[in-house]
């Protein structure tokens, strides 16, 4: 064979010419990315429920309808089938052959509607001595057309969403978006060595090392990081003490339409985490225009040192600091100095008072991390050219003027970017709430992390399933953020965060 | 500086007026900071409980770093503190340089793969709940390695080595690679070495991160006698859960306490300082 | 961007999925029928090896565990396995021990827990075993037994009531502390408080003239406005009065205690008060050691005058913790005031048997020889009451001189002739005696076959404090474990917390926090009732 640009002759399985760069062979075409979407609104659409109960949703009350999905067939078999159907799917997808994967996503509907027609499912009634739950069975034939108990039944959006996501990933197959997007991906020359023309079985061999050394990280990536979100699953049943059963979508219903510490927690998590962000982020600026300005070196070092080093110290250290400084009784600090100065009567609570927590929260944030806020900022600084600053004072303008002319403009895209950066960590707020609120201040300082914390350990009976819930709400909205503003940030400065 | 620009300035007769300023105002900021942590260290030397305004200990006593010392309920989670840091730092490290090192290796099949799989992690997680039944299938519940496995697996970090590793020649694999160096040996006689400061920055990044964890062990240890010096703190300021010794106050233990925890880096810092700001400006203006 | 985006989804979905067939949950479910059987209990053998779970109440590993055991084993000829969690974290223990499905055959439960594993089936039902137990049946037992057992009786799986658990032992509750120096300072006398009933005026009164005598910001310094267990209300007992924290049964149906005006009422009070300087603000949050602290404070500034804190034991810990700190004072415990009619005893722990034992068939014998011989009046009572002979008590003659905390201190020593019941020094802490084993010897619901062997070693504030309790307390009434309650308890009791915060620091009037109270959970409150109600019927 022989490159069609520059006629070299090429080795067996070469990919790409060793000589021009140019690829070699028929284009593959691009990922079929919208039937990959399909496939995983089918995923997700078997853990949905299929049948749902007319129950009315109300707050406090256990559902004493019932909802039926693949968590509660009797079979599972039927389920670890479905999946497998899913993933060879999307296999196929990845490796474009995509009449396969078209007979993959029809065998899981197959599957599906085998299960749906064919098998019982429990129905969880009480529970047993030993510790185990009482189950009934039913077809789903059964509760549709007869009801159980008091309850009728429709078809639930498991079924909907299934047959959207089955119909999105046959159709998807035929429709190759990514030629919009494509750009040309200008390749580094140093990822064009010989060794891309070696066939696979000889690159395995060639870099078995190498995956010795990943094992560790991998195993530990997939224990500690996608073992959990398998755990997501728990969000659609009621798990209490040790018998997680399903009660389909109750949680997120009861979540988002009733549960008005959720919803508290929610908006504490943004107002901290956002006028947090803008204080430092604010304050950060300021000290380093001010720190760059700074001529005498040993000085502007020592400050930086000073300021940098509460960065260092534990939100343990934090609290215990500002609660020593904030000590309610008239030889604290704090309050001592303004009763002395005759400004308060009554020495103030400022850790557990919902007028003060919040202001209090905020101080401790600037003073733990203005200083370390400014090292991106200075970088950035003393990146600016002297020349720039020389001409503009032999033009005559002021510092005034430099700064709007000079120094902001340079310094703008990097606020853009660390305010992206910390945006996309909005909902991550937990550990400097976590340590320095109490109880006492819940209305104002709640966030989601600490509302999950506390719900989940208060007591024996907390229902595990209800705060993995909420936790996936976060993780959902976060992972809404962090999207958001990694495309943000590819528009701003030309490179993503993630 | 150009001379040029010295006799420029020296014809305003007020350009001294704003540099005197801005130190002034440097030095309170210095002091804002300085001032609280040189407080506690006062508190901490001082036997009464009622400490007032001043900044210099009344009645000078070394009691709260003798507690310290000399309890068992105290020092012990300090060894924990200890132990922890070193174990998961080198954990830490340990596999954030194996991962680094095969991410560079463009052409690995795979490669892709296993880059896409870590930046997943960094857009969705599995939540508090989940990883803590995850811990407790495990049966890592009250066991230290609860506390280190999970955090020595930083992305972050990883991603961080990468980029320094990336900084590294082409030209120096190449030549090893001729000489017949095996990859683990152009790991260890090449990458390495030259990323002695990537080590340092990364390093102390993992151990500030152990050695001020709280959360993972309040999450996942219930034992005594498994604490670590940061729950200690937090348990004696919020709930004074301070052993009870007449000679002096509660208060006095807890901000000995608090110096402790704060010490071993305030104490490395300054030599360090430029390892952590080289750190940040890798991660954020590197990818 | 697009792509990588997808890639990324693609990749993480699909090992996610790879996962799922792996890890895809192993639902076990257990369908056993039900059937009471008769027991013939004379004939019931001893169970082979068995587990048993208990806090640190029972003397630790460090303080001479091993001696117990093997006395115990001796005694009794039963071979047990001890698990014994960190006493702080007990709870989470078993809740995690329960959760995994390895359950001992024994565990030591608050009342709380043991009507949530009731529920859920977790406990073996020893109504019957109860019945003919020889304690029961021994004639020992004191007035009060019966009602602390009834709290006991809770709703099993099946949705009947039954016993689950055995308390050796009385709840104990909270009486009022007062600082005679205080008292003096104020110009009042000891006889103006102790051995009468006073209105909550004349209480209120007495309180008033203390904070005008004295230099501190307040008079009480509680931990926390409310307790966290039944009965909740035990730490500011005179001014909650007669106001229900929780849900209880009014008349013939089941209120919610916190709605009703008595709440309201005592809110108000409890605002006034902390507006008075009575109470300190700081109460908010404060945990027992903080306000224990405050009581012994020798700064005048932050010390407490008045404590309402545990009966029997703590009356002396108490005084003596006092004298340590050289604050020469004594105590009154007053009798409960007129409003409030009698101090409330907290809910005990009890002794359960879980049904991993009763699948094994262990779990007759277990309440036969372990559970049944706990209170025989004999040597058995005697190592769960004092523990065991030799190492933590002796009668035999000797001299026990305790260590030092500090040089320089007084060394105590104390002589006892051949036969006399002592305590030994603590082996966890030998500059003290040890106070008790398991059981504390003025709270045990049974006698002794004849004299109290130990009763010796009680001194006379103990004895005093604890007959006046028990003569001014009640039972706290235990609330039965429905689903619905156990699901919601923990989100009404945060509303509630909050409204009392808010009230007492004077955030919110009386009105407003109520209505907020019925604003965010009256729902979940009236799902709760309904539960109840549905009990009755």
């Amino acid at each position: 064979m022989q490159c069609k640009s520059c006629n070299t002759e090429l080795p067996k399985n070469a990919k790409i010419c060793p000589k021009c760069g140019e690829k070699v062979g028929k284009p593959a075409g691009n990922l079929k990315v919208i039937s990959i979407i399909g496939f995983v609104i089918m995923l997700i659409a078997s853990m949905l429920p299929f049948v749902q109960s007319n129950e009315a949703v109300l707050d406090g009350y256990v559902p004493k309808g019932f909802a039926f999905s693949f968590m509660n067939i009797t079979v599972p078999v039927m389920w670890y089938l479905f999946i497998l159907f899913i993933v060879a799917g999307i296999l196929c997808v990845v490796a474009k052959k995509e009449i396969f994967s078209i007979i993959c996503s029809v065998g899981a509907t197959i599957v599906w509607a085998i299960s749906f027609f064919g098998f019982t499912y429990d129905i969880v009634v009480g529970k047993i001595t030993g510790g185990g739950l009482k189950k009934e069975y039913t077809t789903l034939m059964n509760v549709l057309n007869n009801g159980y108990g008091d309850n009728t039944y429709h078809i639930g959006c498991g079924t909907y969403i299934m047959i959207i996501g089955l119909i999105v990933a046959i159709v998807g197959v035929f429709f190759d978006v990514l030629k919009y997007f494509k750009k040309d991906l200008g390749v580094d020359a140093k990822y064009l060595s010989n060794s891309l023309n070696q066939s696979l079985g000889l690159k395995l061999y060639y870099y078995r090392g190498f995956y010795l050394m990943y094992l560790p990280v991998l195993i530990m990536i997939l224990i500690f990081n996608y073992w959990p979100m398998l755990g997501c699953r728990y969000a659609f049943t009621r798990y209490v003490i040790g018998n997680p059963y399903y009660v389909g979508l109750y949680h997120f219903q009861i979540m988002l339409t009733n549960d008005t510490f959720f919803w508290r927690s929610f908006r504490n998590t943004l107002i901290l985490s956002i006028i947090k962000l803008i204080l430092n982020t604010g304050a950060a600026v300021i000290i380093s225009l001010l720190l760059n300005e700074i001529v005498n070196m040993p000085f502007k070092k020592t400050v930086q040192t000073i300021v940098y080093l509460p960065h260092f110290m534990s939100w343990v250290v934090i609290f215990s600091v500002f609660r020593m400084l904030l000590s309610v009784n008239s030889s604290g600090v704090i309050n001592g100095f303004l009763i002395g100065a005759g400004l308060i009567k009554d020495p103030i609570n400022f850790l557990a008072d919902v007028h003060y927590w919040r202001g209090t929260f905020y101080v401790m944030n600037l003073w733990k991390d203005t200083g370390w806020g400014t090292v991106l900022f200075l970088a950035t600084l003393s990146g600016i050219s002297p020349d720039l600053y020389e001409a503009a004072q032999i033009d005559g303008a002021n510092r005034f003027k430099r700064l709007i002319y000079i120094t902001l403009p340079a310094l703008a895209n990097t606020i853009i970017t660390v305010f992206i950066l910390n945006l996309a960590k909005v909902m991550n707020l937990f550990e400097s709430v976590f340590v320095t609120k109490s109880p006492a201040v819940d209305s104002v300082a709640s966030v989601l992390q600490t509302y999950v914390y506390d719900k989940t350990f208060a007591g024996g009976n907390s229902d595990y399933g209800y705060t993995t819930s909420v936790g996936l709400f976060k993780s959902f909205v976060g992972m809404i953020l962090v999207l958001g503003c990694n495309y943000a940030s590819k528009k701003v400065r030309g490179r993503g965060i993630v | 500086m150009s001379d040029d620009k010295i006799v420029v300035r020296k014809k305003k007769k007020k350009f001294k007026i704003f540099p005197l300023v801005n130190g002034l105002i440097f030095i309170i900021i210095s002091l804002i900071v300085i001032i609280p942590i040189w407080k506690v260290l006062c508190d901490s030397l001082d036997a009464r409980s009622a400490y007032g305004l001043n900044l210099h200990p009344v009645e000078f006593t070394l009691g709260g770093y003798q507690a310290i010392i000399n309890r068992t309920s105290l020092y012990m989670p300090f060894v924990i503190s200890v132990v922890t840091t070193i174990v998961g730092t080198f954990v830490g490290l340990l596999l954030v340089t194996l991962g680094g090192y095969v991410l560079i290796q463009w052409e690995m099949p795979g490669r892709n793969f296993f880059a896409y799989m870590l930046l997943f992690t960094m857009i969705f997680d599995g939540g508090m709940i989940p990883k803590y039944l995850v811990i407790k299938q495990l049966g890592l519940m009250n066991t230290l390695w609860a506390v280190i496995l999970p955090m020595s697996i930083n992305v972050y970090n990883l991603v961080l080595m990468r980029n320094f590793f990336e900084g590294i020649p082409e030209s120096l694999f190449e030549a090893a690679q001729i000489d017949g160096c095996s990859p683990m040996g152009i790991f260890f006689k090449i990458v390495l070495p030259l990323s002695k400061a990537a080590l340092a920055s990364i390093g102390l990044m993992f151990s500030v991160s152990f050695w001020n964890d709280y959360t993972n062990f309040k999450l996942y240890i219930s034992k005594n006698n498994l604490y670590n010096f940061q729950i200690r703190l937090r348990s004696m300021v919020a709930d004074s859960d301070i052993p009870n010794d007449s000679s002096v106050s509660p208060e006095t233990i807890s901000s000995a306490a608090t110096i402790v925890a704060v010490l071993p880096f305030v104490v490395i810092y300054p030599f360090c300082q430029k390892y952590f700001v080289q750190g940040v400006n890798v991660g954020a203006v590197k990818e | 961007m697009k792509k990588t985006i997808k890639k990324l989804t693609a990749v993480g979905l699909t090992l996610t999925s790879v996962m799922g067939l792996v890890a895809c949950g192993a639902s076990s479910s257990n369908s056993g029928s039900k059937e009471k059987k008769t027991v013939d209990w004379a004939s019931v053998e001893k169970p082979g090896t068995f587990k048993v779970m208990a806090d640190g109440t029972v003397v630790k590993d460090t303080n001479g565990a091993d001696a117990f055991y093997s006395q115990l084993e001796e005694l009794t000829g039963l071979d047990i396995e001890w698990v014994r969690p960190e006493h702080s974290a007990y709870y989470d223990q078993v809740a995690s021990t329960f959760a995994s499905g390895d359950l001992p055959d024994v565990v030591l439960l608050s009342s709380d827990y043991l009507a949530l594993y009731a529920n859920n089936g977790y406990l073996w039902d020893m109504t019957d075993a109860w019945a003919k137990s020889e304690t029961k049946n021994s004639g020992r037992l004191i007035t009060s037994a019966d009602k602390i057992e009834a709290a006991n009786v809770v709703l099993g799986a099946d949705g009947e009531e039954a016993m689950y658990g055995f308390s050796p032992f009385r709840g104990n509750g909270c009486c009022t502390y007062v600082k005679t120096s205080w008292l003096e300072k104020a110009g009042l006398s000891e006889a103006d408080v102790k051995d009468k009933t006073l209105t909550y005026s004349e209480y209120y009164d007495i309180l008033k003239k203390m904070k005008a005598a004295s230099s501190s910001d307040y008079v009480i310094s509680a931990p926390g406005w409310i307790g966290t267990e039944a009965p909740y209300t035990n730490y500011l007992p005179e001014f909650y009065q007669d106001a229900e924290y929780t849900f209880y049964l009014k008349g013939d149906e089941y209120v919610d205690g916190f709605a009703q005006d008595e709440m309201k009422a005592a809110l108000q009070r409890l605002q006034d008060a902390v507006k008075d300087g009575i109470i300190d603000p700081s109460t908010e949050g404060q945990t027992t050691a903080q306000a224990r602290n405050k009581f012994y404070s020798t700064d005048p500034s932050t010390e407490s005058g008045v404590f309402t804190y545990w009966a029997g034991t703590w009356a002396d810990t108490l005084k003596t913790n006092l004298a340590n700190k050289k604050l020469d004072d004594r105590l009154v415990a007053i009798y409960p005031i007129k409003e409030l009619g009698s101090y409330t005893e907290r809910l005990s722990t009890a002794w359960c048997i879980t049904s991993a034992a009763e699948q094994s068939g262990k779990a007759e014998g277990i309440f036969k020889y372990f559970i049944d011989t706990m209170l025989d009046g004999g040597d058995v009572q005697m190592l769960w009451q004092y523990g065991a002979k030799g190492t933590h008590w002796d009668d035999k003659a000797e001299t026990v001189t305790l260590q030092t905390a500090k040089a320089g201190d007084a060394v105590k020593s104390y002589t006892y002739e051949e036969g006399k019941f002592h305590f030994l020094p603590s082996p966890e802490d030998p500059t003290a005696l040890m106070k008790k084993n398991h059981i504390d010897p003025v709270l045990a619901i049974a006698t002794f076959k004849g004299e109290d062997p130990g009763a010796s070693s009680l001194t006379d504030v103990v004895k005093d404090n604890f007959e006046m309790f028990s003569n001014h307390s009640d039972v706290a009434k235990p609330l039965p474990m429905t689903e619905t309650l156990g699901n919601n308890i923990t989100d009404i009791n945060k509303a509630r917390n909050e409204v009392i915060s808010k009230v007492a620091l004077g955030t919110w009037s009386v009105d407003e926090a109520m209505k907020y109270y019925h604003d965010t959970v009256d729902s979940k409150a009236d799902a709760v009732i309904k539960s109840l109600n549905d009990l009755l019927k």
